[in-house]
């Protein structure tokens, strides 16, 4: 028996269920070799570190919000997101960090905030849908829009951008996606047992993953073993778009596998370790900083709300 | 009005809240601050306007923002896993709040570096009359001290604390003394006939105060000129040892005997002066009663005795001639422990026969030590002579130490009385206080030294006393002492109250002063100040002295 590195209230890093034996074969997508080479564990030779951001955003829900129409009571919420890169160019450096608002009600619904502050502004988006978890989604969708935002910014100034999270659309062609719990079980039977067998720095054969309409190149790397962990534990997956050449692709992977277990954090640093990786770390940490002190913000949102209601009855 | 003059450091940190004693500093990453650096903040108060508030810095600290683990220090700095700001700040101690309204300044109001007027203001310069430059601020720019609180005008005396050798007290005194006499604007109307009167207690080191230093280097010798003195020795000394034994009257010095004159006392002056109480300074003497003997013997030896009409300086008692200690030893026995009979009650006071046998032993040990100080036809000092008068008195031990100091600071005092001037000033230099006014016990010095602490101000006896340890020294010397100044001290001795004027940082910092930096505390300036003053101009000993006279000049 084996005890999960990452605390509890984390989840797991391994969510990969047993497979169904009553579901339909093909029901997820399945891993297909392209890398050409027997499928055994990868050790890349580590070369110098090409300029590297790491990618992360971070979103909250600083007020739910109501207001009425037609008799009935509209609910909405006041969030925010946070989204920012780390640099690692020799040395590394916090990138540029930027704070997102926005004031979100379901789809149809509208309705205009009372000014809060200078600092406080919040942009009225619509949910797509009418129902509470569209609402929250629209932030998420925020959050989203202003990560492919950066990530192109820093692809166009050079960097390799590493984004925490699965791949989306809105992130640009070279970015490299990077999973920290594993769900999918993409390998079959026969491939799977190679993953046990990964040390620190080496990484599976990279494999083609066609999945909803998106097409990925993708790869399993150890970050980091302990005596103690399971043998699925300390373990990544990494995905870039399939519309890069296979070559780049195979960069890419040995890229990663190299060098991140250098960014791997600890278990007394970090309640999920070693995949939550030390710069994604820290910069969220300076995301959740930078949003503001949330009780402060409440404050001042139900300050602005009564005065604005006051206002209204006058 | 800073943003033209000044360069601006940083900015009033918000994070804890700045109080009106203390704020703190988020320093530019561009620039720097250190200890004892002066900064000014502009605060826009409602109501009132704009006040300056002018502080010192007592500390500096750093730090990494957002690391969690002293492991993340390694991840910044080599690893390069990590990013964290560097926080640069500084603590500031409030000096001067113009106008007077003491609001605590705002948080990101920005922080300049003082220079220029704003030093002038932040210094009270505009408030100190007559304000003596005694040394140099961490700024290069000279440090002030208010004349008014030394020369009695507003208070009086200085205390100069440290540990010996490395405090360097002496040292700063006398170059406080050295820029006292130079400066006659500044120090007025009294400075034609300002004397100071200097005992050396230590090596031969203050024999040589009127022969140039052969080390002085140019950039010394340019600190004085900013000073606004000329880099030369004292020109004005007097040179006083105590004379040998033997019939010639040589001062008993030996690295140096051209300039010094001998001095002793005459039998006559002895008794005339009672001298006799400056034998008996032995902060037990009280407890055994020695001291009324001594008063009654006094009494008698007044009342007994008279000039000797051929012999200038011997004193004729009850007929009997006494031309040296021993003779007045021999007369007092006779009274005292008299071969055959009973003592004299009139001479004794009816105390134990054990007691009046102690005090003839001391006195007959005084004899042994100081005899030869007691003879006619010598001079005494003249502090009046020159502008620094000083009295060598290392060679002489301890017993003997006290005595002429006891007889000299007596002389002073009584002179001053009688006259009831303030002026002419008197400046006495005095090291080693806790051994002339110990906190425990009495004694007839520590009478007149209280007494010069209490009341010098309108004596106009000004005392610059020097210590180790200011907690061995009577507290009405140290407290009476508006001007205070301290060297290097000694951890355990930083930590009593009588330093309570320094603040804990001053405190924690003046365990590693070098030899020349010394903290300053006077009234008109609510924060102690460290300075530094320059090298003396003036030779400490015989292989500094500048030789300007040629041996052979005159020979053919």
């Amino acid at each position: 028996m084996w005890v999960e590195a990452w605390a509890p209230e984390y989840g797991t890093s391994y969510g990969i269920d047993a497979p169904d034996p009553e579901a339909p074969a093909g029901s997820e997508a399945q891993a297909e070799p392209v890398e050409g080479v027997p499928w055994a564990p990868v050790t890349p030779t580590p070369g110098v570190l090409p300029p590297v951001a790491f990618l992360d955003g971070v979103s909250r829900i600083e007020a739910r919000v109501f207001f009425e129409s037609h008799g009935e009571l509209v609910a909405g919420l006041c969030g925010s997101v946070g989204v920012g890169a780390m640099k690692a160019n020799g040395t590394t450096r916090f990138g540029a960090t930027s704070v997102h608002r926005a004031l979100v009600f379901p789809a149809g619904a509208h309705a205009e905030m009372p000014f809060v502050s200078d600092v406080l502004r919040y942009e009225s988006r619509q949910a797509l849908g009418p129902r509470p978890e569209d609402v929250r989604f629209a932030l998420e969708r925020l959050r989203e829009e202003r990560e492919g935002l950066l990530a192109a910014e820093l692809a166009d100034e050079g960097f390799v951008v590493i984004a925490d999270g699965r791949l989306r659309h809105e992130l640009p062609l070279k970015v490299i996606g990077y999973v920290k719990s594993q769900q999918g079980a993409y390998l079959d039977r026969d491939l799977k047992p190679i993953v046990p067998a990964l040390g620190p720095g080496q990484r599976t054969p990279v494999f083609a993953l066609m999945e909803k309409g998106h097409h990925h190149y993708s790869w399993y790397l150890r970050l980091a073993t302990s005596h103690w962990g399971h043998p699925w534990a300390g373990l990544a997956r990494c995905e870039v778009s399939a519309s890069l050449p296979l070559p780049h692709a195979l960069e890419l992977a040995d890229l990663t596998a190299a060098h991140l277990p250098r960014f791997a954090s600890k278990p007394f640093w970090d309640t999920r370790s070693p995949q939550n990786l030390v710069p994604i770390a820290t910069l969220e940490r300076r995301l959740w900083h930078l949003q503001g002190d949330r009780e402060l913000v409440l404050r001042r949102i139900r300050s602005a709300m009564t005065g604005a209601a006051v206002d209204a009855d006058v | 009005m800073f943003e033209d003059e000044l360069e601006q450091v940083g900015w009033v940190l918000g994070l804890e809240p700045a109080t009106t004693t203390e704020f703190r500093v988020l320093i530019d990453e561009h620039n720097y601050l250190q200890l004892d650096d002066l900064v000014v903040v502009q605060t826009t108060v409602p109501k009132i306007g704009d006040v300056r508030t002018y502080g010192v810095v007592t500390e500096v600290a750093s730090c990494y923002e957002g690391s969690r683990f002293e492991s993340d220090t390694l991840r910044i700095a080599e690893e390069f896993t990590m990013d964290a700001d560097t926080s640069r700040s500084a603590t500031v101690q409030t000096m001067r709040v113009v106008p007077e309204i003491w609001v605590a300044p705002d948080p990101g109001q920005p922080a300049w570096r003082v220079s220029g007027e704003a030093r002038d203001e932040a210094l009270y310069a505009d408030e100190m009359g007559r304000r003596l430059p005694v040394g140099f601020a961490k700024d290069g720019a000279p440090l002030w001290v208010d004349l008014d609180f030394f020369d009695g005008t507003k208070g009086a005396h200085v205390s100069i604390s440290g540990v010996s050798g490395v405090a360097t007290k002496t040292s700063f005194a006398l170059a406080f003394l050295r820029l006292l006499t130079a400066h006659h604007r500044i120090v007025g109307p009294a400075a034609a006939n300002l004397r100071a009167l200097v005992f050396n207690v230590k090596g031969e080191d203050l024999l040589w105060l009127d022969k140039a230093n052969a080390r002085l280097t140019e950039e010394a010798r340019e600190q004085w000129t900013t000073l606004g003195v000329p880099a030369e020795p004292f020109p004005s000394v007097s040179l006083w040892a105590p004379v040998r034994a033997g019939p010639e009257l040589i001062p008993d010095t030996e690295s140096r005997i051209e300039g010094v004159t001998a001095f002793s006392w005459t039998p006559l002056e002895f008794i005339e002066r009672g001298l006799l109480r400056f034998l008996f300074t032995e902060t037990g003497d009280y407890r055994q009663q020695l001291t009324f003997v001594e008063e009654r013997v006094r009494a008698q030896l007044e009342r007994h005795t008279v000039a000797d009409p051929r012999r200038p300086g011997v004193a004729v008692v009850e007929g009997m001639p006494v031309a040296s200690l021993g003779d007045l030893v021999e007369v007092i026995e006779q009274h005292l422990d008299p071969v055959d009979g009973e003592p004299e009650f009139a001479w004794t006071g009816r105390v134990a026969a054990g007691t009046a046998l102690a005090f003839m032993r001391r006195l007959r040990a005084a004899e042994a030590r100081i005899g030869r100080l007691i003879r006619p036809g010598g001079r005494r000092v003249d502090r009046l002579a020159e502008t620094i008068c000083v009295v060598d008195i290392h060679k002489l031990q301890d017993f003997a130490q006290r005595f002429v100091v006891g007889a000299i600071l007596d002389e002073v005092f009584a002179d001053k009385e009688a006259t009831g001037q303030r002026q002419p000033l008197q400046v006495i230099l005095l090291d080693e206080l806790n051994k002339y006014a110990p906190r425990e016990g009495q004694s007839p010095i520590k009478d007149t030294l209280v007494d010069i602490a209490q009341r010098g101000r309108s004596l106009g006896i000004l005392l610059i006393g020097a210590q180790q340890t200011a907690s061995r020294v009577a507290q009405e010397v140290v407290e009476n002492a508006s001007i205070r100044v301290t060297g290097r001290l000694d951890a355990a001795e930083a930590e009593r109250s009588e330093y309570g004027w320094m603040l804990p940082s001053t405190r924690a910092r003046a365990r590693l002063f070098k030899p020349g930096t010394m903290v300053l505390f006077q009234p008109g300036i609510p924060a102690p100040l460290v300075f530094t003053f320059p090298f003396p101009p003036w030779a400490t000993r015989k292989e500094e002295a500048v030789v300007d006279d040629d041996p052979f000049e005159g020979l053919s």
